[in-house]
């Protein structure tokens, strides 16, 4: 089927596209515009605005850790189901079936979950695989489990190291590898309660340093796209920028993405003891061209935390609200959950939401920043919208900011800050950057050859209402939205990596299994046909 | 080959099929409940009970529901077995079943000395509060040290012992003062403890003072739990409803969104009342299927073929091996783990024929729309 999308306002950094033009999707992908034939479906997108698919690059979606907080916040979902809509703490998008609708609604076509375990990699991928219309893909997590730290500890060669990285992506059809506060949750296992970057795990003698830039080695090596996902040490704790500082610092010109970089913006100035890194954060990015960051915005409202930052999620666990939280002590990383509500009254709550937009505004190269809010961490992702609005007018900040403390404002530079998202930024911000940096070249773009996944948005004032509701989306080329409202529910794909794996590593970790657990290595594994889909999997290519 | 029967009489498949989608269709209330939990038939079953409106049960829910009441009240420290196993120097066991509610978790844990962390290559402590009075042998080898406590007493040991431990003091109760100080000065010694319970077997309020001490032990050292469910299928059917509806079960469908509790959707209790009028039940034959659901209209979903002495309404056969890869939460694993695959089979596998039954269902309620 030939489908043209006609006369709309077209936003394509790639191609270098912002204003009116046709575009042509065939058999699920954006095409020439053909000499003869008539297409079978016209699109009228007159006045409207036309991007490609938004891609989400870091958000809790589909792990066992974010089912315990199902089953923890019992209320979290009856109160959706009171007031669909009404509240933002309703808008959560809590079970599977919720998450694809409501991403799909507001024209995103791909969502990277980016903790997954390795041991519950099956468990991920179940949910992913109930996840509707978008596609979906994961990080798998390394730098806390006796493997890595063992082999680190003997010194072995990176060649076995790199083995052991592949052996686990394969294993757990990753897209890229995560690391969580690298030796944090293991060292906390020993009761460490304060972890830095240059403390060492007990037992194993190896600091944090040198397992990131173990695992940056491994994935640069293996030339697996995505960079080393880091997540620092001494995440929300006032005084945090230097860890952040530290980590930029250590990528010594290979890429590194640090995630959630607003929950390390704080420094311990001020009367209350916790102050905005922001500018200074913002200018160590700005000189490092091998960085790339999210955010990790906070919004206001409840929601919850889920981590696999176990020592953070134990040193943050009596502060929740409700006061209730599951600690997971997990082989390897563990974790933790743990509701919390983000208060416009708070002084605390309000810096950390100007901290984000500070980093936003300051970061100067859109292709090195990317909007999250750490869904559910920082807020629920169907706050994206607001949060765009608030990027790209300065109006609606001002607006935000006359109703928080004045404590809090006045420690914050972002009354000074001017700057507008322009659409064609946001598009590089939410479309064409993260393409690339996850190493999908046919995405993130609309020129011919790429995949038909395009998003249509009605312009307005009213910027966060546009983004909310795609007039259309299509995925795949499948109208799959109108008018926001899904319209046909299918079935995306898992993103996994095409890694080799060496044989010899494998039979050394039959070995290690069975030595240490007296199970076999094959639990690591995700069957194809395990998942229900008749295509689970989209394969990419290694760089 | 006969894979189903109408009242007793071998019938098509495709005709009982569609039977069973008239029947579902027709009952006010149906019932989905039985012995399941492996990952694609807990998804077709909900998918189905989902279509008709009606409500899902698991036969041993109540196994996995008093712990997850707790923990959605408490929360809670949870550790995988396979960490407790390597790094655990000390394990409190804490009730009369602790050992049987899973032997072979039980057996996975105590088997090998900690390798990890800071009890790394010293023995590992096994100390029993409330445990049977004749204590078996433990794995391993190991010898355990009994602190005596009836059942009846467990809690107030428990609160004694918090107190204990947090320097509070604390009254007269089940053990004797220097019991408790000697006991909290053990359990603070612990480098990563781990308190080991069953947790079907203890009642809620027990658990929250376990829960609480754990917590407490928390404030200078490493303690974390294992709670033995008993059974891991229904925890993973939990697990399954929860990602697909926002909860676990008990799960209705009767106001066209899933609604969760625990005693409006009893099985049991729904064909007690009269207020569930079908039940589609899976399991092995006729010795599994439950006294309270013999009086009423039933779609039986077997794995063995044998003839019932009285016939349910519907009754399929369906695979009870697989080609592909089965799906089921793992205690040990602490996860969800894919089975090596089995022999194929001729008759559907139990989501294909639940699978058919909604799609049947779903083909019915088009044509009467059109
Ligand atoms: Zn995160």
């Amino acid at each position: 089927m030939l489908t043209c999308l006609k006369g709309g306002h077209v936003v394509d950094p790639v191609a270098g596209l912002d204003g009116p033009a046709d575009l042509w999707v065939e058999d699920g992908r954006v095409v020439e515009a053909p000499d003869g034939p008539r297409p079978d479906r016209i699109i009228d997108c007159a006045g409207l605005v036309v991007m490609a698919g938004a891609i989400d690059i870091h958000s809790h979606i589909a792990s066992g850790h974010v089912n315990t907080a199902r089953l923890l916040l019992p209320e979290f979902h009856k109160a959706f189901q009171a007031r669909p809509g009404a509240t933002k703490l309703s808008q959560i998008g809590w079970t599977a079936e919720e998450t694809g609708l409501r991403y799909a609604e507001m024209g995103f076509t791909l969502v990277v979950e980016p903790a997954m375990a390795p041991s519950s990699a099956l468990h991920s991928h179940l949910e992913l695989a109930d996840i509707p219309i978008i596609d979906k893909a994961a990080l798998v997590v390394l730098g806390n489990d006796d493997v890595l730290l063992s082999l680190m500890r003997a010194g072995e060669s990176p060649q076995a190291i790199e083995d052991y990285v592949a052996w686990t992506v394969g294993s757990a059809r990753a897209l890229g590898v995560k690391t969580i506060n690298a030796g944090g949750s293991a060292a906390f296992k020993d009761n460490v309660r304060a972890f830095s970057i240059d403390d060492e795990v007990p037992d194993y003698g190896v600091t944090s340093r040198a397992i990131v830039k173990t695992l940056q080695s491994a994935v640069t090596g293996l030339k697996i796209p995505h960079p080393l996902h880091v997540h620092c040490n001494n995440l929300g704790i006032a005084g945090s920028a230097d860890s952040a500082a530290a980590t930029i610092q250590s990528a010594e010109g290979l890429p590194l993405h640090l995630a959630h970089l607003q929950f390390y913006g704080y420094g311990a100035g001020g009367k209350r003891g916790f102050s905005s890194e922001g500018q200074r954060l913002a200018e160590l990015v700005n000189a490092r061209p091998e960085i790339t960051v999210d955010i990790g915005q906070v919004m206001f409202g409840p929601t919850v935390t889920i981590s696999s930052d176990e020592l953070r999620q134990f040193a943050g666990r009596t502060a929740g609200s409700p006061g209730k939280y599951v600690i997971m002590d997990g082989e390897a990383n563990g974790g933790g959950v743990v509701p919390i509500d983000y208060k416009e009254t708070s002084y605390y709550s309000a810096l950390q939401w100007a901290i984000g937009l500070e980093l936003f505004l300051l970061i100067k190269d859109p292709w090195r920043v990317f909007f999250t809010t750490d869904h559910p961490n920082g807020a629920p992702f169907t706050a994206y919208p607001e949060l765009f609005a608030l990027l790209m007018d300065r109006d609606v900040r001002a607006r935000w900011l006359e109703m928080l403390p004045d404590a809090a404002v006045k420690a914050t530079c972002l009354t000074e800050l001017d700057r507008e998202y322009t659409l064609a930024e946001i598009a590089i911000m939410t479309r064409a950057a993260p393409a690339r940096l996850l190493g999908l070249p046919d995405r993130g773009h609309l020129s011919p050859g790429a995949v038909a996944d395009i998003a249509v948005y009605r312009p307005g004032e009213d910027k966060a209402q546009m983004f909310a509701s795609a007039a259309w989306l299509l995925k795949d080329g499948e109208v799959v939205v109108e008018n926001g409202a899904v319209t046909r529910r299918r079935f995306g794909k898992a993103l996994a990596l095409k890694a080799e794996t060496d044989a010899a590593m494998g039979r050394r970790m039959e070995r290690y299994m069975q030595d240490r657990y007296g199970l076999p290595a094959h639990w690591f594994a995700v069957p194809q046909d395990a998942l229900g889909r008749e295509t689970p999997f989209g394969w990419v290519d290694m760089r | 080959m006969t894979t189903a029967w109408i009242d007793g009489e071998a019938a098509e498949h495709a005709a009982a099929i569609a039977a069973a989608a008239g029947r579902i269709r027709a009952s006010r209330h149906p019932l989905f409940t039985g012995d399941y939990g492996d990952v694609a038939t807990t998804r077709a079953l909900l998918r189905l009970a989902a279509q008709a409106g009606g409500a899902v049960d698991q036969q041993n829910a109540a196994a996995a529901l008093g712990w997850l009441s707790v923990l959605r009240e408490t929360g809670s420290f949870v550790g995988a077995p396979a960490e407790i196993r390597r790094r655990a120097d000390m394990l409190l066991f804490v009730g009369p079943n602790a050992l049987q509610a899973a032997p072979e978790l039980a057996d996975f844990v105590l088997t090998e000395q900690p390798d990890l962390g800071r009890g790394k290559g010293g023995p590992r402590r096994v100390l029993w509060l409330g445990g049977p009075a004749a204590l078996p042998d433990l794995p391993g080898g190991g010898r355990v040290e009994a602190v005596a406590c009836a059942p009846g007493q467990l809690r107030a040991a428990l609160s004694m012992l918090r107190a204990g431990v947090s320097g509070q003091r604390f009254g007269k109760g089940p053990l004797a003062t220097d019991v408790i100080h000697a006991l909290a000065v053990t359990l603070r010694e612990a480098r990563f403890g781990a308190l080991v319970f069953a947790a079907c077997d203890l009642d809620e309020l027990d658990l929250e003072m376990l829960l609480g001490l754990v917590a407490d032990l928390n404030a200078e050292t490493r303690w974390t739990t294992l709670p033995l469910s008993g059974d891991p299928a229904a925890f993973g059917a939990a697990q399954v409803a929860t990602w697909t509806a926002g909860w676990p079960l008990r799960l209705g469908f009767g106001r066209g969104v899933p609604e969760h509790d625990l005693w409006r959707f009893d099985g049991a209790r729904l064909a007690a009342s009269g207020e569930c009028d079908l039940v589609v039940h899976l399991g092995s034959g006729e010795a599994d299927l439950p006294e309270a659901f013999r009086e009423l209209p039933l779609i039986a979903v077997t794995s063995d073929a044998t003839a019932w002495r009285s016939e349910p309404a519907i009754r399929f056969t369906v695979a009870s091996t697989s080609a592909g890869h089965l799906i089921r939460f793992n205690e040990l694993w602490g996860s969800f783990v894919a089975a090596a695959p089995g022999t194929a089979s001729d008759r559907p596998s139990p989501a294909e024929l639940l699978d058919g039954i909604a799609e049947a269902l779903d083909a019915a309620s088009q044509e009467e729309a059109a």
